[in-house]
């Protein structure tokens, strides 16, 4: 079959994306601000799996994509991509992170105590226009509140099974690393993964792909401290301050290479109040690095390749979608591969 | 006040009283823009509290700039702002310059220092709004 180069459909790309801009024309009486500040939980999440901290750039991202957050993601990735980078902040430990919601599962009473925080977790999920009685913030404390790890205790006891830090911090946005992965690198690609990628993949290990039951040791929402070197002074300047939202999920206990017997946990930390995200990273977390949890066969949420190369939202969508496109030649050439076949087992019928 | 404290104070402060101190400083001194306002972003590591380790958790947009009040190679000024916001990191640019250059310091801190009250006072309504949601266990019954 020859080759035949073909050209054609700028006019209907041309007049698609004019329709396309037609059917969610409305946007342009939305503000973007207002999207920040009333649709928080999907700016946050585009941020998280577009992996670039910009609220703004978020909401306008989720404008133009008529509501598709994971093209939105997409839209920020891209931007992502097109912006020099200044180089590294600081290092955030989440223990110093200003909390605005903490729970832990595990223990009831701990120190800073348990933290509801801004919730839709405790409402009847009917939809109704209802409005909860105002409260009287004045009849509260204003004081601030930092708590360390509900789990550090156990940490502190030497209790909590620990795994090798990794020499150099892997980057995957400029070197995508091959197998055995670092831990950095498994870490990163879970912090900016798909939350619907990765909260499937965490419920396998829970169903019938293992028989993790984790237990939130410690869930917390807040807010962190950016920080960076003045670049004349030399000394520390704050940058800002973003939303993070961080868990460990403590496992059950498993017996060590030297004789010891340690709890297994895992961690999720991601950009944005992404409570589902993070937990399911830390689940994820527990799997990949404790095998005891699996049953079976072999798991998928123990799997390092399953989880490192499936669960980019921009890279699956960008894959599956890319089907759609004209892939005439592949097909005809299936379709041709399919009748020399016919062909040579009617001749071969015919010896 | 240090220097260093001004890069986020002033992020926070009345837009319209910073570009008024802005346009006061730019009429009386020559400022000399030698970065434009520029979006660039910042890698952020993550301690794991698991391995002890680090890793990055994304990137985060800023925009920056750099500018020299005068002809003085010695007071520069820098800024590095959250999110893409490039009047805000011009001016907080020039204020960081005068600071350090000892021009408009008074009018600068006295800014800040309105800001830092501000942001005290927005901090402890939303520290009010998290206590409130602090679980208080009452004990149903006992065996």
């Amino acid at each position: 079959m020859g080759f035949v180069a073909i050209k054609g459909g700028e006019e209907a790309i041309k007049n698609s994306l004019a329709f396309y801009e037609e059917e969610i024309n409305l946007n342009q009486k939305i503000d973007a601000f207002a999207i920040e500040n009333s649709l928080r939980y999907g700016v946050d999440k585009v941020i998280s799996e577009g992996s670039l901290y910009s609220k703004k750039l978020s909401a306008q991202a989720i404008l133009k994509a008529g509501g598709d957050l994971l093209n939105a993601s997409f839209f920020l990735r891209a931007h992502r991509s097109s912006c020099a980078r200044a180089g590294i902040a600081k290092t955030i430990h989440t223990d110093e992170m200003r909390v605005v919601r903490r729970i832990s599962s595990a223990f009831k009473d701990i120190k800073g105590g348990q933290i509801l925080g801004p919730s839709g977790d405790y409402e009847v999920k009917l939809i109704l226009t209802k409005t909860i009685d105002k409260t009287v913030w004045d009849d509260y404390k204003n004081d601030d509140i930092f708590v360390e790890s509900a789990l550090k205790p156990l940490r502190d006891a030497n209790m909590i099974k620990t795994l090798p830090k990794d020499e150099h911090i892997s980057d995957i946005t400029r070197v995508f690393p091959s197998a055995p992965y670092p831990r950095s690198a498994v870490m990163q690609i879970m912090a900016r993964g798909e939350s619907g990628s990765m909260l499937a993949f965490a419920y396998t290990s829970m169903r019938g792909y293992g028989d993790v039951h984790p237990t939130i040791g410690d869930l917390r929402l807040g807010r962190s401290e950016v920080k960076f070197t003045h670049p004349f002074t030399k000394n520390e300047v704050k940058i800002g301050e973003i939303d993070i939202t961080a868990c460990e999920a403590a496992a059950t206990f498993e017996k060590q290479s030297d004789g010891s017997t340690k709890l297994t946990t895992g961690f999720g930390c991601c950009f944005g109040f992404n409570e589902t995200k993070a937990i399911s990273m830390s689940i994820l977390d527990t799997t990949l690095y404790n095998k005891s949890h699996t049953i079976g066969q072999g798991g998928i949420a123990d799997n390092f390749e399953m989880i490192v190369h499936h669960i980019d939202g921009i890279e699956s969508q960008g894959f599956t979608n890319h089907y759609k496109l004209p892939h005439y030649v592949t097909f005809q050439a299936d379709l041709q591969v399919y009748e020399n076949a016919k062909k040579y087992l009617s001749i071969g019928e015919k010896k | 006040m240090l220097r260093e404290d001004l890069n986020f104070i002033l992020q926070k402060a009345d837009f319209s009283l910073l570009e008024e101190l802005y346009n006061k400083i730019k009429n009386e001194l020559n400022i000399v823009v030698l970065q434009s306002p520029v979006q660039q972003t910042l890698l952020q590591p993550i301690f794991d509290p698991i391995s002890k380790g680090e890793f990055y958790a994304g990137e985060l947009l800023v925009t920056t700039t750099i500018i020299q009040v005068g002809n003085d190679l010695s007071s520069k000024g820098w800024a590095m702002v959250q999110d893409d916001n490039e009047k805000l990191s011009l001016y907080i640019a020039v204020c960081d310059g005068c600071f350090g250059a000892n021009l408009f310091k008074e009018e600068i801190e006295a800014l800040a220092a309105k800001t830092v009250q501000n942001i005290q006072k927005l901090q402890k309504e939303l520290n009010k709004k998290v206590n409130a949601t602090r679980v208080n266990f009452d004990l149903m019954a006992q065996g």
